[in-house]
């Protein structure tokens, strides 16, 4: 094993450290810390194939800068190719019959009168699988359908030759119900004599009829938990607290609604399955096809050049691939498939509720000693309400119990979106750690410090302590006059670098100086295309304008699944390494041709040079000229982080600044200010966008959005754009953003993401944290509408907060 | 970073036909241990149904979709 020091420049120099052990592994020094506060250099051992280890990016001339988006052109002249702008010969529009009631037994489906329509082409009824499968209760295996749990339930769906064809016909599909008792209120639903929305009880370990029965996790009417997780002694820490504070806290359903709904573009032929989807994964839609239908992967192509944002809510075919496909099989056409908004924001996916009890103890110098949160929110029918990651993982403390438990209703499941779990975690974890500061007699900032072990947030919160906003943040609370106050408050984020392995890239050198990168990833907004660019200009010195990337297609090499922040911390080293590659094979291609050595060569700045002096510098160009053959390329794969056991948890502090209204009950959020770190930002510019889509989206959770489901009908009230309120221009805030380099050391570029912990986790709590600095009285629901507002203003119940 | 105990992870391997966004990102479904505190906030959905209930009507859940429930596919 050798070791070497980090290069002194561009770092892609082929000075790579030599295997002097012969054992495939080499050490070297890496940067890591935040530069101007903990910089400093430590080994990583990693294969002795890597390429050489990139110096921070001051010391770079592409990556960590911030070039106009690879296909910002594209997009705004309107040659972006979105999954809606497809047209194939003969293809047809399909519309989906949604499910009019929330609970029920379907009987029959008659789509009789919709064939009869000209136009209409195909019709496919969605059934049940059953398989090998018995249902839990017997009285439902009549039915062939599956059990309505929701209204919008996609039932069936109509294929035609133009879009109100498909419409006017959808509606002739007639659907007869044996409706059943429903409920949609999550406190309604917790009951015991509340309508069961899955039947049961499922707790009896495999038993036939399925269920099955989970270890640990009981199920109890529409309770799915409570799921428990366990540190340390929780009721000797209790003991040993010198204070404990005990909050409530809700939060409410959040809809995605990304600028792009849910929708694919698949043709069905005997040999290849082609689907152009609107998809955070390529490969995961391809891999729910093929399972779905029983193809080999190989007959299943993926397309996703452009794709307009899905927060986490697109993930496999879904209904809409599924069905498309089914459809364009029985029509032999090409089949369209995009959901409209209504069917957006009722079947496709949601940010669960929450209803937590948070109690935290700590010792008078702000040692926690215990935190103890129970749990409760709806996915609808579906799963995954839990928010215990801000509790579990933020800060440092003596003993942890954590009990969550999902509510179902007869709502739309939720999907992953955006920090599953975090923001809502956080709008309690934030507040009660701020409450606790505040009995303590301690600076909130000085609090976190003190219980807080991450590094890069530590930093985060000098530069927020030295921040203009922060400084004018009142030291009391409630000390405005008059019927507009004003507040400062902070909330931090914590997110998990997680990786794919799923991540390759291949790069190609062709011999008229062309570069060109590929990989089945998609880019879902944040600019990766840009950043794959960047990578091979750096290596190879040409602008990021003349290199050609090609993504969004499983027909390139795997590209990772975006969701859980993995997308530039999984491919980037992937795409650097097989750029370090490609670019040795094209010096050992042109050496012949120069009379040199490949060794003897050097690819900087966009020059091919001879260390030993034998030729003057030429151009990349000219010497790609050179080749022996027309075309060299590399491809590879990630690798494991150098070492994973290290900085697995990273996130930002963000502060808001707040006027509240005292008669009328609305806030104003004046000023936002965002410190983040990823690893090393690839292009600080795009990262930022991203930070900035954060906090506008976690402002708008904070204040406005809220899913509306009527109990009496069990249907959604607000399911449009024009009633479910998204915060608008006129409610953004000035932000900044201030984006801090932290490096950890972990791979070939450093990278981490940014779309989870840029803003939405900690922005809503930074808000609720101002509105007490402003008012001096605790808002612990949200939305955080005027009626919210005036109604905790109205509690004059609420206990002073101070030591 | 504290690091809690697992209580509520099956130690069976689920069912073929249980989906999630896998954030974690392996190359081997569901084989990796979620980060604390995360794993109750994971949706989940069936291939056979790309809905949260599986063929035989109850949901579906890494806890859930285990050997012997009646619709389970080994991999």
């Amino acid at each position: 094993m050798a070791t070497t020091k980090i290069p002194s420049s561009t770092g892609v120099s082929p000075d790579a450290a030599q295997d002097m052990a012969g054992d495939g592994m080499k050490t070297v020094m890496m940067p890591v810390g935040v530069p101007g506060y903990t910089l400093r250099q430590e080994p990583r051992t990693m294969p002795a194939t890597q390429p050489p280890v990139l110096p921070i990016n001051a010391d770079l001339k592409f990556i960590g800068k911030s070039p106009e988006r690879w296909d910002g052109p594209a997009k705004v002249s309107g040659r972006a190719r979105y999954t809606a702008d497809i047209q194939l010969p003969g293809m047809l529009y399909a519309k989906f019959v949604d499910a009019t009631v929330p609970h029920a037994k379907v009987i029959s489906v008659d789509t009789s009168e919709a064939e009869k329509v000209a136009g209409v082409k195909g019709v496919f009824v969605i059934e049940n699988l059953l398989g090998s499968a018995k249902l839990l209760n017997p009285s439902l295996e009549v039915s062939k359908y599956p059990i309505v749990r929701y209204a919008g339930q996609p039932i069936a769906a109509v294929a035609a030759t133009n879009p109100q064809i498909a419409e006017d016909a959808a509606k002739l599909v007639k659907v007869k119900y044996d409706v059943m008792p429903f409920v949609v209120d999550m406190d309604q639903a917790r009951r015991a004599d509340a309508p069961m929305v899955f039947p049961g009880p499922a707790n009896q370990a495999g038993t036939a009829g399925g269920g099955g029965g989970a270890a640990d996790v009981p199920q109890t009417g529409n309770i799915h938990g409570p799921s428990v997780h366990t540190r340390g002694d929780i009721e000797q820490g209790f003991k040993d607290a010198d204070v404990v504070v005990e909050e409530h806290y809700t939060t409410q359903v959040q809809v995605h609604n990304a600028l792009e709904s849910h929708g694919v573009v698949a043709d069905w032929k005997p040999d290849l399955l082609t689907v152009w989807a609107s998809t955070q994964g390529t490969a995961s839609v391809r891999e729910g096809l093929a399972g779905f239908f029983n193809l080999p992967k190989s007959q299943v192509r993926v397309i996703t050049e452009f794709m307009g944002g899905g927060f986490g809510a697109k993930f496999g075919p879904g209904n809409p691939g599924v069905v498309a496909a089914a459809l364009s099989k029985q029509t032999n056409a090409p089949v369209r498939l995009m959901l409209d908004r209504k069917e957006e924001q009722l079947s496709v996916g949601n940010r669960p509720s929450s209803d937590q009890t948070l109690r935290i103890g700590a010792k008078k110098d702000g040692t926690l000693t215990a935190i103890h949160l129970v749990s409760y929110g709806t996915a609808g029918c579906g799963t995954g309400a839990g928010c215990a990651g801000p509790a579990t993982n933020m800060y440092k403390y003596a003993s942890l119990r954590t009990e969550e438990s999902d509510i179902f209703t007869n709502a739309g499941p939720a999907t992953a979106f955006r920090a599953p779990g975090h923001p809502q975690g956080a709008f309690a974890l934030e507040q009660t750690i701020d409450e606790l500061a505040n009995r303590l007699g301690m600076d909130p900032l000085d609090l976190r410090d003190k219980i807080d072990e991450n590094s890069a947030r530590r930093v985060e919160r000098e530069i927020v302590r030295n921040s203009a906003i922060w400084k004018s943040r009142h030291a009391t609370p409630n000390v405005d006059h008059g019927h507009i106050k004003r507040g400062v408050g902070v909330g931090q984020a914590v997110w998990y670098r997680n990786i794919s392995m799923d991540s390759a890239a291949e790069v190609r050198v062709h011999q008229d100086g062309s570069v060109e990168v590929l990989s089945a990833v998609q880019d879902i907004g944040g600019g990766l295309k840009t950043v794959m660019a960047q990578i091979l200009s750096e290596q190879f010195g040409v602008p990021p304008q003349q290199v050609s990337v090609k993504i969004g297609d499983t027909n390139y090499p795997v590209g990772p699944n975006s969701g859980g922040s993995v997308t530039t911390a999984s491919l980037t080293p992937a795409v650097r390494d097989a750029a370090w590659n490609a670019a040795q094979n094209f010096l050992a291609s042109i050496a012949p041709a120069l009379g040199a050595q490949p060794d003897d060569l050097v690819l900087a700045n966009g020059e091919v040079s001879s260390k030993s002096g034998k030729f003057q510098p030429i151009s990349f160009r000219s010497a790609a000229a050179k080749m022996n053959t027309s075309e060299v390329s590399a491809q590879a794969r990630r690798i494991p982080d150098y070492d994973r056991k290290a900085y697995e948890t990273y996130g930002g502090v963000d502060v808001a600044e707040v006027e509240v209204d005292m008669e009328i009950g609305l806030i104003r959020v004046k000023r936002i200010l965002a410190v983040h770190d990823c690893g090393r930002p690839m292009n600080p510019k795009q990262t930022m966008n991203q930070i900035n889509g954060g906090v506008i989206q976690g402002m708008s959770y904070a204040l406005y959005e809220n899913r509306l489901i009527d109990s009496d009908y069990g249907l959604m009230v607000n399911a449009n754009l024009d009633r479910y309120q998204i915060a608008g221009s006129r409610e953004i805030p000035q932000i900044e953003v201030q984006l801090i380099q932290s490096y950890i050391g972990q791979s070939s570029t450093d990278a981490s993401g940014i779309g989870e912990p840029g803003g939405i986790i900690g922005t809503p709590a930074a808000i609720a944290n101002a509105f007490y600095n402003a008012t001096g009285v605790r808002i612990r629901s949200l939305p955080m509408t005027p009626a919210v507002v005036l109604a905790a203003l109205a509690n004059t119940s609420q206990q002073k907060e101070t030591a | 970073m504290s690091t809690p105990e697992m209580s509520a992870e099956t130690k069976s391997e689920p069912c073929r036909c249980l989906c999630a966004k896998n954030m974690y990102g392996t190359s081997v479904r569901f084989s990796e241990t979620w980060p604390p505190g995360t794993h109750e906030s994971t949706s989940y959905w069936c291939l056979l149904t790309q809905g949260p209930a599986g063929p035989d009507e109850h949901y579906v859940h890494l806890t859930r979709c285990v050997p012997g429930r009646a619709c389970y596919n080994a991999l």
